[in-house]
């Protein structure tokens, strides 16, 4: 329609003409995006036929794969050797895969047994390897290996193969954990950050459960307050034993400038609950703090106190605390003393709307928040 | 002398537009490219996630899925029982009856026994007033909290501040969530508890997917060409587009979809604002703006395995509703944080994030719809070079395309959740229909949503629900 333009007018629309744009340019960029689409929906197709095949080629295998596991699982004598050798490379992968879930999964017999066949597929000189060779990836994988293998790996080895990156030291803590030598050295590689990931304070909690005394001693070298909050934390869920760490690392923070230091403090010393001189030397200020937090917190240290004194000290709170959330804690504490006399006298020191709450469990209750 | 000026306005215009289009291609393709090597080394990572395999792990965050509804009868039973089976240790349901006209309480209450625990919350929840808290005496997480329509925000902030647990989740009441989906999407937060404060994970569309008692149990392909386009439009904005961005630390949205924050930031920032039309938006917005300003670290995720699954419009109108609503609240957004732009005491997210999505996002559908108005100028003036026009209107398209392509390249290469090749191939299809009427649509659309923002408009619109197994087609809309 438009095509032929006289000459003057088309320099003056340029673009609308083509004659800014030169067509040749354009038919040139023409051609290379036709060449790229045709590419990329040839590869997008290639890739899709190769995974479906591969799909449906490996649920077979995956199937055949897991049966043959359990089947010889449940024998007596299992026949790894026998077995292993007939296994072609896809077939091994799948039971790699099976074998890294199951030997997280099974305990007892059955773990024993995937232990075996671990070895019979010499995982371990692998993952040694795969240390000594690898990238970061490898060497997470590898000590991901190592620790559901229950292993242990010499030190000395170990420490100059890792990087300092938080992800390598908290992959190789549970790891130098289980060495004879290894639980000091695991505890300052966990505590060498600014803070730890969810898998580094479950580690954590593993050596604190081995023993909560060196971590403890360590309270004091923590300079940064996000780690030190953490640390508190798997504290305060530590299980009970027989070796009690020292109460004055803890006592000393008691009286810290950030309020999340001063909450999980009285979270830990709520776990003392045994110790009588604690309770009766400590001067609950925190029961006046300003922060909510930090009064929740400390009415649940009294509430696993459950003495008298505790008593006195949460109905001595009941008539100062204006926040309601801290409030419904308070009233639950107090109802988790469990004497009658508390029950009726507290229908009518509070309201009855907050007392229906107090008692509801899930609502404003101790929450699962040890990451955070 | 007229025909001179139009003329001069309309080539001087076209090369503008020219230069925009090449910026917003090439930030795309940019982004597009980041987004395969984020994905690539997401998925990696999933290989060495030692922490949380073991299911009991004593520091799992709790986490309360919160599931504004405001007339969502048809879905909100699948919804609620895809959470309350969710696999995770310590999860609270809170689902928000927002004041619905319809049965959404009573299909509740029918199927999880829910009975009344006080008609008075234990403190202020919403702005608007609360009827009533139940708790299900079928599924001992499940809370339900009936209050007057307030809007999804006010639904929303109510169950925030329900919530005692460190994180939360919003969830559509249209969606359903995969059963091990949430683990993956708390994983950023354990990884750095110190930094993370939100994270959004991928959302897929669930028509034409087998969903039985509220869990998929098939992943297809709808047979609506407008889902199939919807589909490749948010493989696109998923795997490419936030993906890219939040490797760049510049991602500004987690669909409201589904979501996950940390309770006490968002309850510090003041929740979510009742006054806007995309509150997901707005939220993130309202983040970056906070940690900004008080100079605090902090990161925003995004997880690239598809978690959510979620109803798409079937119909024209509805798709077209939606969009004008998505494109006046980003306005709304941009207008209310307008000092955030080109400012450096935002960072990247001022100085970057905010004027390319100015850019790519406000100006490109309304520069797009210029370019048609401008073609057709040039027609009725006489001065259109047509086989120029039309190999350039093919380069336009090609590139779309291509850039579609990304999407459904990802879906391939990732997690594969359509593991049918005629489905990529229907997918691929789709990526280049979606670039010819539908993307002129979207364009006009636009144009549509500016004026209503101009007019001050802030209805949600009207959306139809279906059951997810298509059963009971009923007449309902969002939040109002």
């Amino acid at each position: 329609m438009c095509s032929a333009i006289p000459k003057s007018e088309a320099s003056l629309v340029g673009l609308v003409s083509g004659d800014l744009l030169g067509i040749d340019i354009v038919v040139t960029i023409a051609i290379i995006v036709f060449a790229l689409l045709v590419s990329t929906f040839t590869l997008t197709m290639g890739l899709s036929v190769v995974g479906h095949r591969r799909d449906t080629e490996q649920a077979a295998v995956v199937a055949e794969v897991r049966d043959g596991l359990l089947e010889r699982l449940s024998r007596d004598r299992p026949g790894w050797e026998e077995w292993v050798d007939t296994l072609d490379e896809p077939r091994e992968e799948v039971l790699l895969d099976h074998l890294e879930t199951y030997l997280d999964m099974l305990v007892g017999r059955d773990h024993e047994r995937l232990l075996e066949l671990a070895e019979t597929l010499d995982l371990y000189e692998r993952a040694r390897l795969s240390i000594e060779t690898g990238d970061t990836f490898d060497r997470c994988r590898a000590l991901r290996w190592l620790d559901i293998m229950d292993m242990s790996i010499d030190p000395g080895w170990l420490l100059p193969r890792i990087s300092t990156a938080r992800i390598e030291r908290e992959a190789a803590a549970p790891v130098l954990r289980r060495h004879p030598d290894g639980h000091q050295l695991a505890l300052s590689l966990l505590l060498e950050g600014e803070y730890l990931t969810g898998h580094g304070m479950e580690t954590l909690y593993q050596l604190i459960a081995d023993d909560p005394t060196p971590t403890v001693e360590h309270l004091h070298e923590i300079e940064s307050t996000e780690l030190l909050s953490q640390v508190l934390l798997v504290l305060a869920a530590r299980p009970s034993s027989d070796e009690e760490p020292p109460i004055e690392p803890l006592t000393e923070l008691y009286g810290h400038a950030d309020e999340r230091i001063r909450a999980r403090t009285c979270l830990v010393l709520g776990t003392f609950a045994w110790h009588e001189d604690l309770k009766e030397s400590i001067d609950i200020d925190a029961l006046l703090d300003d922060s909510p937090e930090v009064r929740i917190a400390t009415y649940r240290m009294l509430a696993r106190w459950r003495d008298e004194i505790a008593r006195h000290h949460l109905r001595t709170a009941l008539d100062e605390e204006t926040d309601r959330r801290a409030k419904i804690v308070l009233v639950r504490s107090l109802l988790q003393h469990g004497r009658r006399g508390d029950r009726f006298a507290l229908a009518g020191l509070v309201d009855e709307n907050l007392l229906t709450w107090a008692r509801l469990e899930g609502v404003a209750s101790e929450r699962r928040d040890p990451l955070l | 002398m007229i025909r001179e000026l139009l003329m001069w306005v309309i080539v001087t215009s076209a090369i503008i537009v020219l230069i925009l289009y090449a910026v917003i291609n090439a930030f795309y393709l940019f982004i597009h490219i980041i987004g395969l090597v984020e994905l690539r080394d997401q998925m990696r990572d999933q290989e060495v996630d030692p922490a949380y395999s073991s299911f009991d792990s004593n520091f799992l965050p709790g986490v309360a899925m919160i599931v504004p509804a405001y007339n969502e009868a048809n879905t909100i039973v699948d919804c609620v029982r895809s959470l309350v089976e969710i696999e995770y240790p310590e999860v609270t349901v809170i689902a928000v009856n927002d004041g619905s006209t319809d049965d959404t309480l009573e299909r509740l209450t029918e199927t999880f026994g829910l009975e009344l625990v006080n008609d008075t919350p234990p403190w202020q929840l919403s702005d608007t007033e609360v009827h009533g808290i139940y708790r299900s005496t079928t599924a001992e997480r499940l809370y339900v909290i009936d209050k007057e329509n307030g809007g999804k925000s006010d639904a929303l902030n109510a169950g925030i501040n329900f919530t005692e647990q460190p994180l939360f989740c919003s969830i559509d009441a249209d969606s359903i969530i995969d059963r091990s989906g949430l683990r993956r999407v708390v994983a950023p937060f354990i990884a750095n508890p110190k930094e993370v404060v939100a994270s959004g994970g991928t959302v897929r569309l669930a028509n034409g997917c087998v969903i039985e008692d509220g869990h998929l149990v098939d992943a297809n392909m709808s047979d609506s060409l407008l889902v199939q386009m919807q589909e490749a439009e948010y493989l696109r904005s998923f795997y490419s587009g936030r993906l890219g961005l939040s490797r760049l630390r510049n991602l500004l949205v987690i669909s409201g979809t589904f979501g996950m924050f940390r309770t006490d930031v968002i309850r510090e920032i003041g929740g979510y604002n009742p006054e806007t039309v995309t509150e997901d938006l707005d939220l993130v917005v309202r983040l970056h703006r906070h940690f900004h300003e008080h100079d605090l670290p902090y990161r925003v995720e995004f997880v690239s395995e598809p978690i959510v699954w979620t109803q798409a419009p079937e119909r024209l109108g509805d798709l077209g509703r939606q969009r004008r609503r998505w494109y006046r609240g980003l306005l709304e957004v941009i207008s209310t944080n307008r000092d955030m732009i080109a400012n450096p005491r935002y960072g990247t997210i001022g100085m970057f994030a905010i004027p390319i999505h100015i850019i790519a996002e406000v100006f490109g559908p309304l520069l797009e719809a210029y370019g048609y108005l401008v073609v057709i100028t040039a027609i009725i003036l006489g001065i259109l070079h047509v086989e120029f026009f039309v190999l350039f209107l093919l380069v336009i398209i090609g590139i779309g395309i291509f850039l579609s392509t990304f999407g459904v390249f990802s879906e391939v290469w990732g997690y594969r959740r359509y593991d049918d090749p005629g489905e990529i191939a229907v997918l691929l299809g789709a990526s280049i229909v979606e670039n010819i009427g539908y993307r002129q649509l979207r364009a006009v659309w636009a144009v549509h949503g500016l004026v209503e923002f101009l007019r001050r408009d802030t209805s949600w619109g009207r959306i139809r629900r279906q059951t997810f197994n298509d059963t009971a087609v009923g007449e309902m809309s969002s939040n109002e």
